[in-house]
């Protein structure tokens, strides 16, 4: 029934001449959903795997995996978010195979550490701040923080407990704390 | 209300005491406004991130992979039709002989254990119409010797009837030819043994015990047996002494072919290994074959670049910060070998030019094509790798590097020089020559190489 609602609104009929043109293999179909998404997508492959070249690789094997499960797709979601989240394992497997990501099971710390910004902080340098993280903070804090993903999504996602997702997001904090402190200061 | 009882309203509210928050608690408030307004900023950062573009050439790149996967998906999709379609093919042959053989061998089979001698044919064993004939050939082929041979198994399956008369063909024996299958015998070989052919006939007297293996049951009849034997079995005659039908079979082969390809620069050894199937006939056979093509291209190649190293400082407010940085221009010289792989695929056929006892030459001819297996780029390599390690910048970049194509199609002719090591197991030595209809390398956008010629050298099993 969502479904046929969607029909009849723009945006999501765009969309599904879309997907439908991906499902024929039609090529133009998947040059334009490609250029829709790619921005997006490779700035969350980028921000995950912090390197640009890994994050082309990463763009490319999604969005090659994108096209190839196209008809796997069943509008339950928004094709963004699923497509995010092709990019979001894709990109997590390119980080483990070219860095050890480990996780340590810290305590379970309740995750209300408050980061305190002045207006006037530039966006790219608590990007590099968030950035400066390590590959274990830096994952669980944007998955949830800025991609949106609930700590139980991330806990899935990571193969981790949603108590040590929770304890990263607080320590992955706690150090973005300090760095924008010396940052500010 | 009661204007009279307002008075003591008022007086209660008077006496009861007052409470004053504690000293901190605007404190509190205002932190906890403070914390709530810096999630809602962080909040809005964090949605404000910047966003990134990936580089204008990625899309060419996963339309590239893409158009390989199709290709990939077609090759091997055809592969595997033409693969079943011959066996298919080869099924249906191999059903279709057993099966004449299955409806015959009962009636060799009698003649093979019965032991027939002159007047005790078992008429009922003999097909209606030939029962009026029997009756002429009779006296006709008094001395007509027949041996059997079962090598499949004793009561069953006959494997060849041998007709061997003490002089030359007369007009009876070759009357007699019309309904026996005949075979001749070759000395030098022991009857257990495949039979090779011979110009003269061997008097079945002269089939010594020692000759005739175990699994080989002679007898003599002076029986005309044309009607026991009929001609669906194999059938031979002095003068095309060809067994066609045995003739027809399943091989299995291996080849390596080295082939030249001029890159643009030399030459590049292309490795082509493949395994052949074949199904043969007299003097035609249908071959298929599935192999990985390859080679290594060594590269030589420079590289410059700029190493960017930051200077560090304290600055005015006494913080560590990166003043500025340090550029080292660097000039590097590279060697490297890439390794480039093909799926092959090729359908041809061959002709039989002439055989001379374990020697045979074909001529053969076929297509082909190749698809790409890997990317190897090993430029494209170093320079991420120095980007790596040094945070540098690469200025530029000589080489000289033909293109490999993702398909490539090709057209095959050879000599097939065949020699028979052992019964069923064959060397063969082919030259090749290769025309490329659409080439493996290019180089600006030009074929590199479009005709080659290589030795094909391999080992074939006949089943």
């Amino acid at each position: 029934m969502r479904n046929v609602v969607r029909l009849f609104t723009g945006k999501s009929e765009v969309e599904r001449e879309l997907v439908l043109g991906c499902t024929r293999n039609d090529r133009i179909a998947q040059r334009d959903l490609y250029h829709k998404y790619c921005d997006a997508m490779f700035t969350i492959a980028y921000r995950i795997v912090n390197n640009r070249d890994d994050a082309h690789d990463v763009l490319q094997d999604a969005f090659i995996q994108v096209f190839r499960d196209i008809g796997q797709y069943r509008f339950d979601s928004t094709l963004g978010a699923w497509i995010k989240t092709i990019v979001v394992r894709t990109s997590l497997r390119q980080l483990s195979k070219n860095r050890n990501l480990a996780f340590a099971d810290m305590d379970e710390t309740k995750s209300d550490e408050m980061i305190l910004i002045p207006d006037t902080l530039n966006s790219e340098y608590l990007e590099k701040a968030i950035l400066s993280l390590p590959d274990g903070y830096r994952t669980v804090f944007l998955l949830t923080e800025v991609e949106g993903y609930t700590h139980d999504e991330t806990a899935k996602m990571l193969g981790i407990s949603t108590g040590t997702s929770k304890s990263q997001l607080h320590h992955a904090k706690k150090m973005l704390k300090t760095r924008l402190s010396a940052l500010i200061d | 209300m009661d204007e009279t009882k307002k008075p003591s309203v008022n007086r209660l509210s008077e006496q009861l005491p007052t409470h004053a928050p504690d000293q901190g608690s605007w404190q509190r408030i205002s932190a906890k406004l403070d914390l709530l307004d810096a999630e809602s900023v962080f909040s809005e950062k964090l949605a404000n991130l910047p966003v990134h573009s990936p580089d204008t050439g990625t899309w060419n790149t996963i339309l590239s992979r893409l158009n390989r996967a199709a290709y990939l998906k077609n090759g091997v999709r055809i592969a595997l039709s033409a693969a079943a379609g011959l066996l298919l093919f080869f099924t249906i042959s191999r059903f279709a002989n057993t099966n004449q053989s299955t409806i015959q061998a009962p009636k060799l089979a009698i003649q093979e254990n019965a032991a027939i001698t002159p007047g005790n044919t078992n008429q009922n064993e003999i097909p209606q119409q030939n029962q009026g004939q029997d009756s002429g050939n009779q006296k006709r082929a008094a001395d007509t010797k027949v041996a059997v041979k079962n090598l499949a198994a004793k009561t069953t399956k006959p494997d060849f009837v041998v007709v061997e008369t003490s002089s030359i063909l007369s007009e009876t024996e070759l009357a007699l030819n019309q309904n026996f299958n005949i075979i001749e015998i070759d000395t030098t070989y022991s009857l257990s043994q495949e039979l090779a052919y011979q110009e003269t006939w061997l008097p079945i007297e002269e089939i010594s015990s020692m000759d005739i293996g175990s699994d080989i049951s002679v007898m003599k009849q002076q029986q005309p047996v044309n009607a026991t034997v009929t001609q669906s079995v194999k059938y031979y005659t002095p003068e095309d002494p060809q067994d066609r039908k045995s003739n027809n079979h399943f091989g299995l082969g291996m080849y390596y072919l080295p082939e030249n390809i001029d890159n643009g620069d030399g030459n590049s050894v292309f490795h082509n290994v493949n395994l052949t199937a074949s199904y043969n006939k007299e003097k035609v056979r249908y071959n298929t074959s599935l192999g990985i093509a390859y080679n290594e291209e060594q590269l030589v190649f420079e590289m410059n670049y700029d190493i960017n190293t930051p200077v560090m400082g304290t600055g005015a407010d006494g913080q560590l910060d990166t003043l500025g940085y340090r550029v080292d221009k660097m000039e590097s010289q590279y060697e490297g070998t890439e390794k480039h792989q093909y799926f092959t695929y090729n359908l041809g056929l061959g002709r039989k030019l002439f055989s001379a006892g374990k020697f045979s030459t074909w001529i053969s001819a076929g297509a082909g094509f190749g698809i790409r297996l890997n990317d190897p780029d090993i430029i494209a390599t170093t320079e991420k790798s120095i980007k790596g390690q040094y945070n540098a910048q690469i200025t530029s970049v000589q080489a000289s590097k033909p293109e490999y194509n993702d398909v490539y199609v090709n057209f095959a002719t050879g000599i097939d020089l065949n020699y028979k090591l052992l019964k069923r197991l064959s060397f063969t030595f082919t030259p090749t020559s290769l025309w490329y209809f659409k080439p493996v390398l290019t180089k600006d956008n030009q074929p590199t190489d479009e005709l080659t010629l290589g030795f094909k050298t391999g080992m074939k099993f006949d089943f």
